[in-house]
């Protein structure tokens, strides 16, 4: 499994990539931008990324703004629904509203700083599990 | 089991792991919504006719969002105008206990999944969806408040579900869903089970079921919504949801002109009919609705339709805006 950790908190980034390197292979993205540079070249080289972790406060673009542009991007490949990558938000805002909304874009789970190390193993666990379902 | 039996199984079940990627695309609620409901429908395992006190944190938690409360309040303006007269402040939670605790999960659960068909479905195509689903809606519930064999919780259900079936339909082949909404309409059907299995290999109450389960509605629930909405209809010993869901797709069809209907059975199809000891003034009622649409459009409500002016009846304290 690949993921992409983008975050522009270098402490939290550190932390999170501890918790994933142990499962996953792992990239890092430090502004929107970047995360949205390297998810594109995941799939132009046909190695897609299939979790994300995605902060929602960063320089350049925002989570939302980063997410946005993949589900487009994936739109345009044909990818739709469960085809596309998860992406959890990570984010220090313990805010309804937000957390609504984060679902309603298509994020597949949010959690909330200081992050609990089992949730994000989790959230990992899920995707794995999701990937080796039946088609 | 005979070779029949056994082949129609695995074509179910090859339709129902289609329906499942197709309910996919409508994703998951946040947990909050999830464990709200959850709690709501544990409640009303327990019989209680209101909200516990364990469900009350969870909803209140859901309700401190503008969107799920300005949701809500218009609801409750649509459902329980009578509970809410003039001259009186309604917090979030006073309005909860308005509904059975199976209801307001169900309420819950359409604040996500409306707002999550809007965003999967093409923008020029989501008035197809929306309207129908809002319309189908709010007659279902207006008559299910009324018809105590239907219920609110089942009319709610089995008036929208289908609807944000078709959502996914309409976000996987808009070009194909548009055909058959068109086809639809000429043949005046509310449904063709036969097309939805050619052109997606499933149908929308399998879609719909996969949408019920992942949502936490759970399985009796779910297997009552597809008894409920399969041809030929339950039979007349069948539980009470079935006869409930199936008296929904009844009515709809029935305002919806529909000619050709599922061959109803024993006691179900003496009430079936909206001739039935039923109160006139609603019956004109959702005539009405069924021509010009839904009245209320209490789904389509955010954030922005709730403030001290469109709202004042309704206390904002603690409230979260984006």
């Amino acid at each position: 499994m690949r993921i992409l950790i983008a975050e522009d908190d270098q402490n939290c980034r550190f932390i999170l990539k501890k918790f994933v390197d142990q499962h996953a292979e792992c990239d890092i993205a430090v502004d929107g931008e970047e995360a949205i540079r390297k998810f594109n070249e995941s799939l132009d080289s046909n190695n897609p990324y299939q979790l994300i972790f995605l902060d929602i406060m960063m320089p350049k673009f925002s989570g939302f703004e980063v997410m946005d542009q993949i589900r487009q991007r994936e739109e345009a490949e044909g990818l739709i629904g469960s085809d596309g990558v998860s992406i959890v938000m990570t984010t220090a805002l313990d805010d309804e509203e937000k957390i609504f909304d984060a679902h309603v874009s298509g994020c597949f789970s949010y959690l909330v700083k200081p992050l609990n190390k089992q949730l994000v193993v989790d959230q990992i666990k899920i995707v794995e599990q999701n990937l080796t379902e039946p088609a | 089991m005979n070779t029949q039996e056994v082949i129609t199984s695995e074509e179910s079940e090859q339709q129902n792991r289609i329906a499942r990627r197709y309910a996919q695309l409508i994703g998951v609620m946040p947990a909050s919504f999830s464990v709200a409901v959850k709690e709501l429908l544990i409640d009303e395992q327990n019989g209680l006719e209101h909200l516990s006190e364990k469900s009350e944190f969870q909803v209140g938690r859901v309700l401190r969002g503008a969107t799920a409360l300005s949701v809500l309040y218009w609801a409750s303006k649509t459902f329980c105008i009578d509970k809410m007269p003039p001259g009186w402040i309604y917090s979030s939670l006073q309005m909860a206990r308005f509904y059975r605790p199976s209801t307001l999960a169900v309420l819950l659960a359409y604040t996500y999944l409306f707002k999550r068909a809007k965003r999967v479905v093409k923008p020029e195509e989501w008035t197809y969806v929306a309207e129908p689903l809002q319309k189908n809606i709010e007659i279902a519930s207006l008559l299910s408040w009324q018809l105590p064999e239907i219920g609110p919780t089942h009319g709610l259900l089995g008036g929208g579900m289908l609807h944000i079936a078709f959502a996914c339909f309409s976000a996987h082949d808009p070009k194909g869903y548009a055909e058959y909404r068109r086809m639809l309409k000429m043949k005046k059907q509310l449904v063709n089970f036969s097309h939805e299995i050619q052109t997606w290999g499933c149908t929308c109450v399998q879609v719909a079921s996969q949408i019920l389960l992942q949502s936490g509605f759970g399985v009796e629930l779910t297997h009552s919504f597809i008894e409920g909405f399969r041809d030929p209809a339950p039979l007349p010993n069948s539980p009470r949801a079935e006869g409930a869901f199936y008296l929904v797709r009844c009515w709809l069809e029935e305002l919806a002109g529909v000619v050709q209907r599922p061959a109803a059975q024993g006691s179900h199809t003496q009430r079936n009919s909206m001739s039935a000891q039923t109160n006139p003034n609603l019956v004109e009622l959702l005539k009405v609705i069924n021509k010009q649409g839904s009245l209320h459009h209490w789904l389509e409500k955010n954030a922005e339709h709730i403030s001290a002016d469109l709202t004042p009846d309704l206390l904002l304290d603690g409230v979260i805006f984006k």
